[in-house]
């Protein structure tokens, strides 16, 4: 039964994979024909495959620091705070640094 | 840069690859008081100063089942490269002995980050009808281990991801409006902790959940006038208590963000955009109460000295330009 499944399943991602072929050199659609058979909307189908791949690179170019919340204390109290606006505020390295 | 090729000779089926590349120029350590530059994720949308290079392949399908009917997966991988950064040094009292501060600071200015890998699985509906369109997407992503010189550092939980987009367009010249709205939600990170003398650091799930969910609904119209689209535009962003912003592995502050302004598009021809932006923005963060000098800490397993943040309300201006240009 198993083995029936499978071959099933094999069967099944084939025809839906090669039987559209055969029919897709039968259209001119600029942008594709969708499964039942019409043309695909073109700047929406662009715009969708822009958003997926956006959306699949979430973290490209947004690498930050890891502020760890042991950390909190340094870089998170705003200057503004500060009783005495004069000294350095107390975020970033020590002094031999600057 | 990035470069998409998708493939449209198959009947309900198109598959395409993509490759996005960061090459950043900027600086990466900051010192003294320019370390204030780095501002919160919230308010601008580019929080970083400088980083390694990044590349990020993708792989997706696009399934159109009727002409305007789409459903899209795909998996993408980021690749971060190492880069460096000042190295922590803890905040001496005021009058502090200078050869105290001397022996205590750390010698090496810089040190090295190496930031976790990235996998990320999408699955979107988008479908048009008549004047409306709707778009809703989901997205998981999984990182690994960011390591501090070497060592694993921090672990970010696994984070997910929900957005809606739709726009409906008026009859006649009465223009375009656009709602979106996303939600963001993140399971418990990974954090570094002394395990045993021979294990010594490693990570673990923290005890305390660090993430916080963020909620926030956009709201725009566009009146054509020839090339030019312009018209109001309005946001409210919600997160709702302290976190790490899962994004930028920032700690960010609980907080209310309202936004109101202009937007305007410039199409002067086919292949050209214009765009600005002119906002006024409000945040209110809500005190961060520390019991004498204090606060419970279920790691460290006691109370560690802390102090009492006030509520802040701030207001400001923010603007952006942008050209888009069609080869």
């Amino acid at each position: 039964m198993t083995r029936f499944l499978q071959l099933c399943g094999v069967a099944a991602t084939a025809s839906s994979i090669l039987l559209p072929l055969g029919a897709s050199a039968q259209n001119n659609c600029t942008a594709g024909t969708a499964a039942n058979g019409e043309c695909v909307n073109a700047s929406m189908a662009a715009s969708v495959v822009q958003t997926a791949v956006i959306f699949s690179q979430s973290k490209i170019s947004l690498t930050a620091y890891p502020v760890l919340p042991s950390l909190d204390r340094l870089y998170r109290y705003p200057n503004e705070l500060n009783p005495s606006q004069l000294p350095r505020t107390p975020v970033g390295p020590g002094p031999f640094f600057e | 840069m990035s470069g998409t090729a998708t493939y449209l000779g198959i009947q309900g089926m198109q598959p395409f690859v993509s490759l996005n590349a960061n090459l950043p120029s900027g600086k990466s350590a900051l010192f003294g008081n320019a370390v204030n530059a780095r501002m919160d994720p919230d308010l601008v949308d580019v929080s970083t100063f400088g980083e390694g290079y990044n590349v990020g392949p993708s792989l997706g399908f696009n399934f159109p089942i009727t002409g305007s009917l789409f459903i899209t997966t795909s998996v993408g991988y980021t690749w971060h490269g190492n880069f460096t950064r000042e190295t922590e040094s803890p905040a001496f009292p005021a009058g502090t002995d200078p050869q105290v501060i001397a022996e205590l600071t750390p010698l090496a200015p810089t040190q090295t980050i190496s930031p976790g890998q990235n996998v990320a699985y999408t699955a979107a509906v988008n479908y048009q009808i008549g004047r409306l369109t709707a778009g809703l997407t989901g997205s998981t992503t999984w990182e690994t281990a960011t390591a501090i010189d070497r060592i694993k550092s921090f672990q970010p939980g696994l984070r997910y991801l929900l957005a809606l987009q739709s726009s409906f367009t008026w009859p006649e010249k009465f223009g375009r409006t656009s709602l979106s709205a996303s939600f963001a939600h993140s399971n418990r990170n990974r954090v570094k902790l002394f395990l045993d003398e021979i294990n010594a650091f490693g990570l673990v799930t923290e005890f305390l959940d660090s993430n916080s969910n963020v909620y926030r609904v956009g709201l725009e119209h566009l009146f054509p006038v020839g090339d030019l689209q312009i018209g109001p535009t309005g946001s409210v962003l919600y997160r709702d208590r302290n976190g790490y912003n899962a994004d930028t592995l920032q700690f960010v502050p609980p907080k209310t963000r309202w936004s109101a302004g202009l937007l305007a598009q410039f199409a002067p021809n086919a292949a050209m955009t214009l765009n600005a932006r002119f906002e006024r923005v409000w945040t209110h963060e809500n005190e961060n109460p520390a019991t004498d000098g204090g606060k419970i800490d279920p790691i460290a397993g006691g109370v560690i000295p802390s102090s009492t943040v006030p509520a802040i309300s701030g207001a400001g201006w923010q603007t952006s330009f942008g050209l888009n240009i069609k080869m």
